[in-house]
C-alpha cells in the first residue's frame, strides 16, 4: 500500500518514514503542507493511504482531506488524521470531511501500525470482492460488489452531506470522549415494508432509493449537525448533537413529506410510495468505545422495532375497520 | 511488527530523540524571546499566536518520540493560550505566567 503523510514537522515525518520501513509491503511518501500534497497526489496516483495532520501552514488538513475525496482516485481510500488538536469540533469537522479515522499525537507506533494494516486489509478485501462505485442517476455515488446484495447488507453512499462510511461512523463514535460525547444522541430511521421494496425493485435500483433517502435525511437532520450511514435493511443510523431535541413525530412527518416531494420513481417508471419512521433514541452519555459502537445496534434494532409496530398498528386498524 | 522490528523502530526513535532535543533547545529560546515580548513590543496576539504554534509543534511530536512530560505540558500550556487569545483584551500576566511555568519544566529538558 502506498501511503502518503502530510506533515509540516520534519520529526514526525521523519518516524513516519522509519515506520512504515520497518512495515511490510508498504511505501511511504511524504508532503510539507495541503498544496505539496496535491503535487505529491498527482505524481503518485496509486496512492491508496493518507496520514494527514489538521494544523499546517496555509490551507488545513481538513480542507485538504475535503480536496482528496472530490478526487474520484481517492474517493474511497482511507484517510487518517493525525493530529495534537482533540477537541470535538476538529473531530466532527474531519469526519464531516470525508475522514475515515482520527489519531491523536502523541500517537503509540505499534497502534498506528495496527491502524495501517487494517486500512491495508480492507482495501484488499475490497478488491477481492470486486467492490467498487457506481454513480446513482441523481449523481451519488454508492458501492457495489460482484455477488448478490442481501436486504441486510451494508453499502457505502457518498457525496451526500454528512453521510459517511460506517468504518468512519464507528471510528467517530469511538473516538469521542466520554465528556464530548455528553448530549450527542443515536437514532436509526428505517424505511418501512423494506422487504417489500428490496424484492420489488432490481439491486441497482434498491441503491440508488437509499442514495436519495440519505440525501432527504442529511437535508432534514442539517440542524443536529449529524453524521449518518446506511446500516442495511433500510436503516440508517445517524448521530446527532443535542439529539435530544428531536421531535421523533414532527420529524417523521417532515422527513415523509420531503421524500414525497422527491418524486421517486423505479427504473420501470413506477412510482415508490415510501414512508420512513424513527426509532427511538439513545443518548451517548457516558458510554465510551465499544459501548458507544453497541448504541449504534440498539439504535437499529429501536428504527426496526418502530417499524413493525407502525405495521401492526396498520393492520389493526384495517381489522378494526372491517369488523365494524 | 515483530519483536526484532519494533526494537529497530525503538532505536529509529531515540535517535529521532536526540535529535529532536538539539532542535529543541531553539524553540525553547525562541519561547523565551516570545515571552520578554509580551508588554513590551509588537503585537501581543501576534506574539501569543507565534507561541501557541511553538507549543503545538513540541505537543504533538514530544510525546511521540517519548518525551511524555514535556509533550503534555506543551498541550497544556498551548490550551491555556488559546483560552486567553479568546478574550478581547489579553490578560498579559496571565500570559506570562503560562509561559514561565512551562518555561521551568522545559528548562529541566533542555539542560539533560
Amino acid at each position: 500500500m502506498k501511503i502518503l503523510a502530510v506533515d509540516d514537522d520534519p520529526f514526525i515525518l521523519e518516524l513516519l518514514v522509519s515506520l512504515v520501513g520497518f512495515l511490510d509491503g508498504h511505501e511511504l511518501v511524504t508532503a510539507t503542507d495541503a498544496i505539496d500534497a496535491l503535487r505529491v497526489m498527482e505524481l503518485n496516483p496509486d496512492v491508496e493511504c493518507f496520514l494527514v495532520d489538521i494544523q499546517m501552514p496555509g490551507r488545513d488538513g481538513i480542507e485538504l482531506c475535503r480536496d482528496i475525496r472530490r478526487d474520484p482516485r481517492f474517493a474511497r481510500s482511507p484517510v487518517m488524521m493525525l493530529t495534537a488538536m482533540a477537541d470535538k469540533d476538529h473531530i466532527d469537522r474531519a469526519f464531516a470531511a470525508g475522514a475515515t479515522d482520527y489519531i491523536n499525537k502523541p500517537f503509540d507506533v505499534a497502534e498506528l501500525s495496527e491502524q495501517l494494516e487494517l486500512a491495508s486489509w480492507r482495501i484488499t478485501s475490497r478488491e477481492i470482492s470486486h467492490d467498487r462505485l457506481t454513480q446513482t442517476p441523481s449523481g451519488h455515488m454508492v458501492s457495489e460488489t460482484a455477488g448478490p446484495l442481501a436486504l441486510y447488507q451494508p453499502f457505502e453512499i457518498h457525496d451526500v452531506d454528512g453521510v459517511v462510511t460506517l468504518t468512519a461512523l464507528e471510528n467517530y463514535i469511538t473516538k469521542l470522549s466520554r465528556n464530548a460525547l455528553y448530549g450527542s444522541s443515536v437514532v436509526g430511521v428505517t424505511l418501512r415494508e423494506a422487504d417489500r421494496f428490496f424484492a420489488a425493485l432490481s439491486e441497482f435500483d434498491f441503491r440508488c432509493l437509499m442514495a436519495d433517502l440519505s440525501e432527504a435525511l442529511s437535508d432534514e437532520l442539517a440542524h443536529f449537525n449529524p453524521l449518518l450511514s446506511y446500516v442495511g435493511s433500510g436503516t440508517f443510523v445517524c448521530i446527532l448533537e443535542d439529539g435530544a431535541r428531536l421531535d421523533a413525530q414532527r420529524f417523521t412527518d417532515a422527513l415523509n413529506l420531503s421524500i414525497h416531494r422527491m418524486d421517486l420513481h423505479a427504473s420501470t417508471g413506477e412510482r415508490l410510495h415510501l414512508r420512513m419512521c424513527v426509532g427511538e433514541a439513545v443518548r451517548l452519555f457516558w458510554r465510551p468505545g465499544q459501548q458507544a459502537i453497541e448504541c449504534l445496534s440498539r439504535a437499529h434494532a429501536n428504527a426496526e422495532a418502530e417499524a413493525q409496530r407502525r405495521e401492526r398498528d396498520l393492520d389493526a386498524f384495517w381489522m378494526l375497520e372491517r369488523s365494524a | 511488527m515483530n519483536q526484532s522490528s519494533m526494537s529497530s523502530m525503538n532505536a529509529a526513535i531515540e535517535r529521532l530523540r536526540d535529535r529532536f532535543m538539539t532542535e529543541y533547545r531553539e524553540r525553547h529560546a525562541e519561547l523565551i524571546t516570545l515571552g520578554l515580548q509580551i508588554g513590551v513590543s509588537g503585537d501581543d496576539r501576534e506574539t501569543l499566536d507565534r507561541a501557541k504554534a511553538n507549543l503545538h509543534r513540541t505537543a504533538g511530536t514530544a510525546g511521540t518520540l517519548g518525551l511524555e512530560r514535556l509533550g503534555r505540558e506543551a498541550s497544556r500550556a498551548e490550551e491555556r493560550i488559546a483560552h486567553l487569545l479568546k478574550s478581547e483584551q489579553i490578560d498579559q500576566e496571565q500570559a506570562i505566567r503560562v509561559l514561565v511555568q512551562f518555561l521551568d519544566i522545559s528548562e529541566s529538558f533542555v539542560k539533560h
